[in-house]
C-alpha cells in the first residue's frame, strides 16, 4: 500500500511525496532491510547458544 | 394460572395428548402462533451506529480537531489549501470502516459459537421422542426431564419420579424442590411454591418427569423478569485487561512527549500549524489505541478456528489459559476409549470359537438393526459387543432364533450375576446361561470339548480359573457361557451346567488418543486418567495409551479419602491415574494440582462435575453425553466427547497466545519507531522527516493489517515441543519490552537515515518520500522478523 501511494502521481501529490529515482529506490531498499539482515544473524547466533528451541519434557 | 389446573384440563386445553404429544402441523402451527421459545435478544445495534461509535476514541477526536483548525488557519491565512483536513478525515473514514468490518466478522463468530451450544430439549411428537433445540418447544408440548437437564420451558408436570429442581434463578433458593404432579394449588401460591409446575431456566437435579409446556419464550415466568438479566457483553480476557492499562500507560507518554516535540519545535521557529499538525499525527500514530481491538479480532477468529475443530469455546478468557494448560485430568470411557465394548479374546476347553459366540449372542437382550447396510447390534454394551463379534462371523442372533426360538428367560440380577435364555430345539428345550465366570464355574458340573459332553474336573477348573485371571490382569471383562438341554421349558435352574468358554472384551482407546498422549508428553503436559471404573482397568489402559509410566502411582477413591489434603498435594504429581473416584474427590484433585502452580484442565459431564469444572483452570465438558449443567459450569465443550480435541484446542490456544504476542510486538515497536523518527529528527535539528497525514496513513492504514495478519499466523510445527507457559509470567516476559524498546529505536533511526540520505542528496521532499517508503518497508520487514523464532527463510507452518 505504501508503494502504491508514492508510484500514483495523484496519490502522491496528495501526500506530498515525489517519484524516486532508481538509486533513491535502491537506498531505500537497502536501509529497509538491513533489519533483516541483523535480525537473522541474532537468529542464527542465538541457535548457536542455545541450540534449537525444542525442550526437554519435564515429566519424563 | 396452571398449576390450579388438574392435568387433563391443562391437556384439553392445550389440545395436546400426553402419551404421544403433538403432531408435526400442531407444532408448524403454533410456531408461526407463538413464535420462538427463547428470551428476546439485546437490541443489536445497527451498522449506522457501530460505525458512529468508531469516531467516539479520544484520539480520534483530537484528529477531527486538528482537521478542523488545520482548515480554519488555511481560511483565515487565504492560503485555501484544505488538503491535509480532507486527507485526515479521509483517513479516519476510512478506519472506521475497517473497525466496523473487523468488529461485525468478531461478533458474528462469537454468535455462531452461542448457536453451537444453545440448549437442547426431548421431546414427545407424533408418539416418538425427539431430542431437538429448546428454542423449537411449543406450547403443549411434552417436554421428558431427567437430571442435568435446564427446563425448557415452563410447564405443568404430570408425570415425575423423585423430581427435584433447583429454582434460584427464579427465587433465589439455591436448596433443590421436590415436586408433585399430584397436588391442585391455589391460584395465589408463590412460585416457589408451585409443586406441579416447572419454570424454564431452572435446572432438574434429580429425577425424572414429563409435562406439558405451557408457556414459551417472553411468556415465561424468566422472559418476564429478562429485561434485567439480558446481558450478552462477552467478558474482557486478562490479556485484554492488561492491554488496555499498557495502552493507558503508553498513551499519556506519548502524549507528554508529543508536547514536547511541539515546544521543541516552536523553539526552532517551525511554523507553529505544522508543529501542531506533527504533534497530533504523532500523538494519534504512536498511541497503540487499535491494540485491544486486534486481540478482539484474533481471539474471535481463533476460537472460530477451534469451533471447526469441535472445541467450542465458551467463555474467550479459556483460549489464553488453554495454551497454558499443564496438567489436562480426563475421563476415561468414551474420552480417551471408545465406549464401546468389543470382544478381543476367547477361551475354551476345546469348543470352537464360533460355538461361544452361537450361544453367547442367543443368550442376550440385543436388538439387531441394520445400519448404512451393516447389521449391528443395540442395548446393553457388554451384550452388544457379543452380539457384534458374532455378527462378523456371520453368526445371526435372529437367524439363529429361527431354529432355536427364545421361549423363557430369567432376566440378569446383580446378587445372581447370571442371565439365562431357554429356547426350544426340537422336541427338547436348551437353556443357555452367561455371567461372572466365578459364579458360572460354579454351577457347572461338565464341560464341551468341542464334540462331547465330560465331567469337569478340578484340573480343568483349574486351567479355565487360570485364563480367567490371566483375561482380568488385561483389564479385560470376562464373560463366561453354559448351557444344559431339559426336558422342560418353566422349571429352570442354574445348576449342571455344561461350561463352554469364556469371552474378554475390553472398551478400547479411540483412535489417535495414544499418539496426543505422546504429544502431551512432548509439550510438558501432564496427562491424568480420572475415572469410576475399577483400577485393574484403569491402570491397564493408562499404561496402554502411555499415561501410567513406570514411576506414575494409580490411586482408588477409597485410599484418596484416607490421604490429608497437605500431603495430596506434596505429592499429587507422583499420580496419573484415579480410579473409582466420586465428582466430589476431582474437586479435591484439582486444587492439589493447583496448589503446586499447575494449570488445570478437567473434563467433565454429570451434574456433579460441575463444581470441579468450575475450580478448574479450563472445565471442559462432554459435548455429546454431557449434562446441560455441565456444559453451562465449562469453558469448553468437546463437540465430539474426544480427548485428541482437547490436545488440538491446546495447540489452538498456544498459538493464538503466541500469535497476540506478536501482534502486540509489532505494533507497539513500530509505533517506537514513529516517535523516534519525529522526536530524533527534532533533537538532531533536521526537518519533520514526515508530514501529519504521511503518518497517519502509516499508522492507521498500512500497521493494522500486518499485525492483524501476524494475529492470524498458521500454528507452527515446533508448538508442541515446547513446555507449557509460565502461568506466572507476564504478557511482556522473556524480554518482550526491550525487544520492542530497541528494535523500534532501530526502525526510527533507520527511517531517519533514508530522510538523512534524500534530504542531504536531493532535497526535503525526496528525503519525506524516502523516510515514507523506508517506514512503511521496515515495517513490513520487521514484521517477517517477529513471525518466527527462527530463520524466516527456514520457519515451518502446519
Amino acid at each position: 500500500m505504501q508503494v502504491i501511494v508514492v508510484i500514483i502521481p495523484q496519490i502522491a501529490d496528495v501526500f506530498k511525496l515525489v517519484p524516486l529515482n532508481k538509486i533513491q529506490w535502491l537506498y531505500t531498499i537497502i536501509i529497509s532491510f538491513i533489519p533483516l539482515v541483523i535480525v537473522e544473524v541474532q537468529k542464527k547466533l542465538n541457535e548457536i547458544k542455545f541450540g534449537k528451541v525444542v525442550y526437554k519434557n519435564e515429566c519424563e | 394460572m396452571w398449576h390450579t389446573k388438574a392435568i387433563n384440563e391443562v391437556e384439553e386445553n392445550f389440545r395436546t395428548n400426553v402419551s404421544s404429544g403433538l403432531s408435526e402441523k400442531e407444532v408448524e402451527e403454533r410456531k408461526k402462533h407463538f413464535g420462538e421459545n427463547k428470551l428476546a435478544d439485546k437490541k443489536k445495534e445497527s451498522i449506522f451506529i457501530k460505525f458512529i461509535k468508531q469516531f467516539n476514541d479520544f484520539m480520534i477526536i483530537i484528529l477531527i480537531i486538528a482537521s478542523i483548525i488545520s482548515a480554519l488557519v488555511s481560511k483565515m491565512d487565504g492560503s485555501g489549501d484544505y488538503i491535509d483536513s480532507v486527507i485526515i478525515i479521509a483517513i479516519v473514514v476510512l478506519n472506521a470502516i475497517m473497525g466496523v468490518v473487523q468488529e461485525a466478522k468478531a461478533e458474528k463468530s462469537l454468535e455462531a459459537l452461542k448457536t453451537m451450544t444453545a440448549p437442547l430439549a426431548k421431546v414427545k411428537r407424533n408418539g416418538k421422542i425427539l431430542t431437538i433445540k429448546a428454542e423449537e418447544v411449543v406450547p403443549g408440548d411434552i417436554v421428558l426431564l431427567e437430571a442435568g437437564n435446564y427446563v425448557p420451558a415452563d410447564a405443568r408436570l404430570i408425570k415425575t419420579s423423585n423430581l427435584k429442581v433447583e429454582e434460584a434463578s427464579l427465587t433465589g433458593e439455591t436448596l433443590p424442590v421436590l415436586k408433585d404432579e399430584n397436588v391442585i394449588l391455589d391460584k395465589d401460591v408463590p412460585i416457589g411454591d408451585m409443586l406441579n409446575m416447572v419454570f424454564s431456566s431452572c435446572i432438574v437435579v434429580n429425577g425424572h418427569a414429563e409435562a406439558i409446556v405451557t408457556e414459551t419464550g417472553m411468556n415465561t415466568k424468566v422472559g418476564k423478569i429478562a429485561n434485567m438479566i439480558i446481558e450478552d457483553k462477552a467478558p474482557e480476557t486478562p490479556i485484554q485487561r492488561k492491554l488496555a492499562e499498557v495502552g493507558k500507560t503508553l498513551g499519556i507518554a506519548c502524549l507528554i512527549i508529543c508536547a514536547l516535540i511541539f515546544v521543541i519545535g516552536l523553539f526552532k521557529k517551525i511554523p507553529p500549524i505544522e508543529m501542531f499538525m506533527t504533534s497530533v499525527g504523532l500523538a494519534v500514530a504512536a498511541i497503540p489505541e487499535g491494540l485491544p481491538a486486534i486481540v478482539t479480532i484474533v481471539l474471535s477468529i481463533g476460537v472460530t478456528k477451534m469451533a471447526r475443530k469441535n472445541s467450542i469455546i465458551r467463555k474467550l478468557p479459556a483460549v489464553e489459559t488453554l495454551g497454558g494448560a499443564s496438567v489436562i485430568c480426563s475421563d476415561k470411557t468414551g474420552t480417551l476409549t471408545q465406549n464401546k465394548m468389543q470382544v478381543v479374546q476367547m477361551y475354551s476347553v476345546g469348543a470352537k470359537e464360533n460355538k461361544i459366540l452361537e450361544l453367547g449372542t442367543m443368550c442376550t437382550d440385543v436388538n439387531i438393526e441394520s445400519k448404512d447396510g451393516k447389521l449391528i447390534g443395540i442395548g446393553e454394551p457388554t451384550e452388544v459387543a457379543i452380539v457384534n463379534a458374532a455378527l462378523e462371523r456371520n453368526i445371526n442372533k435372529l437367524e439363529l432364533y429361527k431354529f432355536k426360538n427364545r421361549v423363557n428367560d430369567i432376566p440378569f440380577d446383580s446378587t445372581r450375576k447370571m442371565m439365562t435364555t431357554v429356547h426350544r430345539d426340537g422336541d427338547e428345550y436348551i437353556s443357555i446361561t452367561k455371567g461372572a465366570p466365578d459364579v458360572l464355574l460354579k454351577k457347572c458340573t461338565k464341560y464341551f470339548d468341542g464334540n462331547n459332553e465330560l465331567a469337569i474336573s478340578s484340573n480343568i477348573i483349574e486351567k479355565i480359573e487360570q485364563n480367567n485371571n490371566k483375561m482380568a490382569e488385561k483389564a479385560l471383562r470376562v464373560i463366561a457361557v453354559a448351557y444344559k438341554k431339559i426336558n422342560n421349558m418353566s422349571n429352570i435352574k442354574e445348576e449342571d451346567l455344561v461350561f463352554v468358554g469364556l469371552i474378554g472384551m475390553i472398551d478400547p482407546p479411540r483412535e489417535g488418543v495414544k499418539e496426543a498422549v505422546a504429544t502431551c508428553k512432548k509439550a510438558g503436559i501432564k496427562i491424568v486418567m480420572i475415572t469410576g471404573d475399577h483400577i485393574t482397568t484403569a491402570k491397564a489402559i493408562a499404561q496402554d495409551l502411555g499415561i501410567l509410566k513406570k514411576y506414575d502411582l494409580a490411586i482408588t477413591g477409597g485410599e484418596l479419602k484416607n490421604i490429608p489434603q497437605n500431603i495430596l498435594e506434596r505429592d499429587i504429581m507422583k499420580y496419573s491415574v484415579f480410579a473409582r473416584v466420586s465428582p466430589e474427590d476431582k474437586v479435591r484433585i484439582v486444587k492439589a494440582y493447583q496448589s503446586t502452580g499447575a494449570v488445570v484442565a478437567m473434563t467433565g459431564d454429570g451434574v456433579n462435575d460441575s463444581p470441579a469444572l468450575k475450580n478448574a483452570n479450563i472445565g471442559i465438558a462432554m459435548g455429546k453425553n454431557g449434562t446441560d449443567v455441565a456444559k453451562n459450569a465449562a469453558d469448553m465443550v468437546l463437540a465430539d466427547d474426544n480427548f485428541v480435541t482437547i490436545v488440538e484446542a491446546v495447540k489452538q490456544g498456544r498459538n493464538i497466545y503466541d500469535n497476540i504476542r506478536k501482534a502486540i510486538h509489532f505494533l507497539i515497536s513500530t509505533n517506537i519507531g514513529e516517535i523516534v523518527t519525529i522526536f530524533m529528527g527534532l533533537v538532531l535539528g533536521l526537518k519533520s522527516p514526515l508530514l501529519a497525514i504521511q503518518l497517519l496513513w502509516i499508522n492507521l492504514v498500512t500497521d493494522s493489517l500486518p499485525a492483524i495478519a501476524l494475529g492470524l499466523e498458521p500454528i507452527n510445527k515446533d508448538i508442541m515441543n515446547k513446555k507449557p507457559r509460565d502461568s506466572k509470567k507476564g504478557l511482556f516476559s522473556d524480554g518482550l519490552w526491550s525487544r520492542i524498546f530497541i528494535e523500534g529505536t532501530m526502525i526510527g533511526m533507520l527511517t531517519l537515515l533514508a530522510f538523512s540520505l534524500g534530504n542531504n542528496l536531493y532535497g526535503v521532499e525526496v528525503g519525506r518520500t524516502m523516510a515514507f517508503v523506508a517506514l512503511g518497508m521496515l515495517e513490513l520487514v520487521h514484521c517477517f522478523n517477529i513471525k518466527s523464532e527462527e530463520s524466516i527463510f527456514k520457519a515451518r507452518n502446519i
